[in-house]
């Protein structure tokens, strides 16, 4: 019974919540926690379930309203959606469980709206995951989009500034992919994904279609941050609250890359894409490449950790692209694999700086000493073992994916992909060691006074965040040993039958 | 009528060159407002009634009052002051760029027209019509709205309460709201008004089910009549009590819709799927309620943050009309 109407309940799960916490919230603030965290548990044990059926059964199709389409909307649950969307739900729940501290800290009487509007934008973000129609697609990234600026609006002082840019580039992305969309559906006459797939050998040489496509992907890009349309990241992610910024920079940007997925992998005529298309391939993939370099260089440059993280994701992007444009199954395995693992050592960073932020009060990298070791030993290590494996240094999970594509592009002899990321693992080592040098070696005051043992308060965060944290640091291990089950039994099984 | 339609294009075409090219934010909303409501005339035009009442309402009317409301907020030199500071438009380089983007749109324009000129209508009025008989409901757009494509529209009611909750957790504002007109003439008009307003509002959700109308046009003057009361400085004195009730009628729209939906699941049809004898009747409940919600959320978002309820006696800021 569930496992069939999976597809509807897990986003109308989070919409549900979104609804109650406000309710809820009117008569008790800590009880708006509890459903949020309920809310997403319950949306995780569903797309576990729906998973499940996948993977044993095929794809599950949803017709809401019980119209077939063209005229109603259909939901799909397939290998890769399923996997998305267990991802969204289990990052979620971490992120609501860890949240309860920090955002009393960080957004103090804001809880309330605070956890409505993460419901939202997982409400969003699952049903952009489900559907399998272009225009709800749309309906659901608009969702997602505004609970997103307003979840990046709740912040700091110049929060609002940021979040005002990113309305303003994400509304113009989002424009772009509605135009495509209107562009396909004029010349499909559907809306339906699987439809459109069936229709485009007929009318994929009309300039429509392929401005549409163009359009769709260059809207898709600006909202996944693709190098040169990150500009919008890095404020977004700084001015944000701790939790806000854990909660959408490990799976924000990740939906939209699913959308680029779905658009070129499973929607445009895999022979169009391996012709005519491939110019857009590539271009994809060396924007890509340069925003790996760059967010890496820029990484470096910083100061604040949450900053310095921020550029780390717009690199982080750079790879998925560069996996998509591969078009290979390597580079599929590659970017799924790896917008899994970035998730998971992005989430764990993020918990990280705001662990720090609700204990020091700040997390600017030239005020760190090694006092950090001793006060916070836990969150070191975990910081430690998160940085090894964004550097890709084997067992840890971020080698696998990075592995992956590098496989793929040497079978391509894709040079400059291959050295790109080769490089960016040295920007990588440079500025996560900038940070861990400080953390465990840099003495704390020179002059004369003596920090023994005894000076230095032993202040680790509570347990509703470093629990979190360790776990996430954990599975990254965990991950990293479980990968050869993950590829052949998750992602294998995702991956479109003409790759 | 072609002259007509060609008058019409190239009337929105200025306004929209007027609106972002003038230099006082006063006269570019008026601009934007008379953008509005032309548009409205070219969707008639394009025989889109159902679209043209929602442009009207909402894209002229209410965003008018939003951003007249933002303007009120502004420090009065502010709104006066040119937005582009005078000198930057000048030069060699100035001249180049702008060339260079004019001539770049104007290109891709021309290949938009040129090679778009085979393509058919889309279609899928052919299939919609057919199934219309099963909607329960007249209108085609009705039906595509609340039957055939729900959870669009569904997840639309959403949007919009999520841009009420994103405007309340920006904070608050003083309450009973400062935004009074003061005319003489105003509160005698308004008595006038509001319930020619009222009637409109539900006469247009009634006929949403056969005729251009429904839920979006019909909150949307239900919203208008809420702020003309604001503006001739009548507001309703609620309890706190009020303020939990009010976040029910906010929420009630997409509550109806979702419990409609989940309970039909439950009892076996599958989600949203209306049983046919008595699809009509559940597409008005979810309508009506969706009216109120949405004229409720559009007022909401008029008044700005959450009202204030500290200091002495909070109020309902949905002065539903008594």
């Amino acid at each position: 019974m569930i496992s069939s109407q999976a597809p509807i309940l897990i986003p109308m799960t989070f919409l549900f919540a979104a609804m109650l916490i406000p309710l809820v919230g009117a008569v008790n603030r800590a009880a708006a926690h509890l459903t949020a965290v309920l809310g997403s548990a319950l949306a995780l044990y569903f797309s576990v379930i729906g998973m499940q059926t996948t993977l044993a059964q095929g794809r599950i199709s949803y017709h809401i309203a019980g119209w077939m389409p063209p005229i109603g909307i259909e939901f799909v649950m397939d290998p890769l959606s399923a996997f998305i969307c267990a991802l969204l739900c289990g990052v979620t729940f971490i992120v609501m469980v860890f949240g309860k501290r920090s955002v009393e800290y960080e957004i103090p009487q804001k809880e309330i709206a605070f956890y409505s509007l993460s419901m939202l934008l997982l409400g969003g973000l699952a049903g952009m995951v489900m559907t399998g129609d272009l225009f709800n697609l749309y309906v659901y990234l608009e969702i997602a989009a505004l609970a997103g600026y307003a979840l990046v609006a709740i912040g700091d002082k110049r929060a609002v500034v940021s979040a005002f840019r990113y309305l303003v580039m994400g509304t113009v992305g989002a424009t772009f992919y509605l135009l495509g969309v209107a562009l396909i559906f004029i010349s499909t006459g559907t809306l339906n994904m699987a439809d459109i797939a069936q229709l485009m050998p007929m009318v994929q040489d009309s300039p429509a279609v392929i401005v549409g496509l163009v359009l769709i992907v260059l809207g898709t890009a600006l909202k996944m941050a693709l190098f040169p349309m990150h500009a919008w990241l890095p404020d977004a992610y700084t001015h944000a609250s701790t939790t806000a910024t854990a909660l959408i920079a490990p799976i924000g940007t990740k939906v939209s890359a699913y959308v680029l997925f779905r658009v070129l992998f499973f929607v445009v005529d895999p022979d169009h894409l391996r012709t005519e298309l491939l110019n857009l391939l590539q271009i994809i993939g060396y924007l890509g490449a340069a925003g790996i370099i760059w967010g890496s260089i820029m990484a470096i440059c910083q100061s604040e950790l949450k900053r310095m993280l921020a550029y780390s994701s717009v690199a982080q992007v750079g790879y998925i692209a560069v996996g998509i444009s591969l078009a290979s199954p390597l580079g599929f395995i590659g970017a799924i694999l790896h917008a899994l693992n970035h998730a998971v050592m992005k989430c764990c960073l993020f918990f990280i700086s705001g662990n720090m932020r609700l204990r020091l009060g700040h997390s600017m990298i030239p005020q760190m000493t090694n006092g950090l070791r001793k006060s916070m030993p836990w969150t070191s290590a975990a910081f430690t073992l998160a940085a090894i494996s964004m550097i890709g240094l084997p067992p840890t999970a971020g080698f696998f994916g990075k592995w992956y594509l590098a496989l793929g592009a040497i079978e391509q002899s894709h040079w400059i992909f291959l050295s790109a990321l080769l490089i960016s693992t040295i920007l990588n080592v440079a500025y996560f060691f900038r940070v861990m040098e400080r953390m465990y070696l840099k003495p704390q005051e020179p002059e004369g006074v003596d920090y023994s043992e005894q000076t230095i308060v032993r202040s680790e965060a509570p347990a509703s965040m470093l629990v979190p944290t360790l776990f996430l640091a954990l599975s990254l291990l965990v991950l990293g040993f479980a990968n050869a089950w993950i590829v052949t039994n998750l992602i294998v099984p995702m991956i479109p039958g003409w790759l | 009528m072609a002259v007509f339609d060609l008058i019409l294009g190239l009337l929105l075409v200025i306004l929209v060159r007027k609106c972002l090219s003038i230099t006082d934010m006063f006269g570019a909303v008026i601009s934007f407002m008379a953008f509005g409501l032309l548009m409205a005339v070219a969707w008639v035009r394009l025989e889109a009634p159902d679209i043209a009442l929602a442009e009207a309402a909402i894209g002229s009317g209410l965003t008018g009052a939003l951003l007249f409301s933002t303007l009120g907020r502004l420090p009065h030199s502010e709104t006066r002051q040119p937005l582009v500071p005078r000198g930057s438009g000048s030069g060699p380089g100035y001249w180049l760029v702008t060339g260079f983007w004019w001539a770049a749109a104007m290109v891709l324009i021309a290949t938009f027209v040129f090679s778009f000129q085979e393509l058919q209508t889309p279609g899928l009025g052919g299939p919609l019509q057919e199934r219309l008989a099963e909607s329960g409901v007249l209108n085609p757009v009705t039906a595509v709205l609340l039957n055939f494509r729900s959870l669009d529209t569904l997840m639309e009611i959403a949007v919009l309460l999520a841009a009420v909750v994103v405007a309340w957790s920006m904070g608050y504002v003083d309450w009973p709201a400062r935004q009074t007109i003061p005319s003489p003439l105003l509160p005698g008009v308004v008595r006038l008004l509001t319930p020619v307003f009222l009637l409109v509002a539900f006469s247009l959700l009634w006929r949403g089910s056969h005729a251009p109308g429904g839920a979006f046009p019909g909150g949307a003057v239900l919203a208008a009549s809420g702020i003309l009361l604001l503006l001739s400085g009548m507001t309703v004195q609620i309890s706190p009590r009020g303020m939990s009730w009010l976040r029910w009628v906010l929420s009630a729209g997409l509550l109806v819709f979702v419990l409609a939906g989940v309970s039909l699941m439950a009892a076996g049809f599958g989600f949203l799927v209306y049983p046919e004898q008595w699809a009509g009747n559940l597409i008005l409940l979810i309508e009506a309620s969706a009216g109120v919600s949405i004229g409720a959320m559009l007022l909401a978002l008029y008044v700005g943050g959450e009202p204030d309820m500290a200091p002495s006696q909070p109020n309902n800021p949905v002065s539903r009309p008594q």
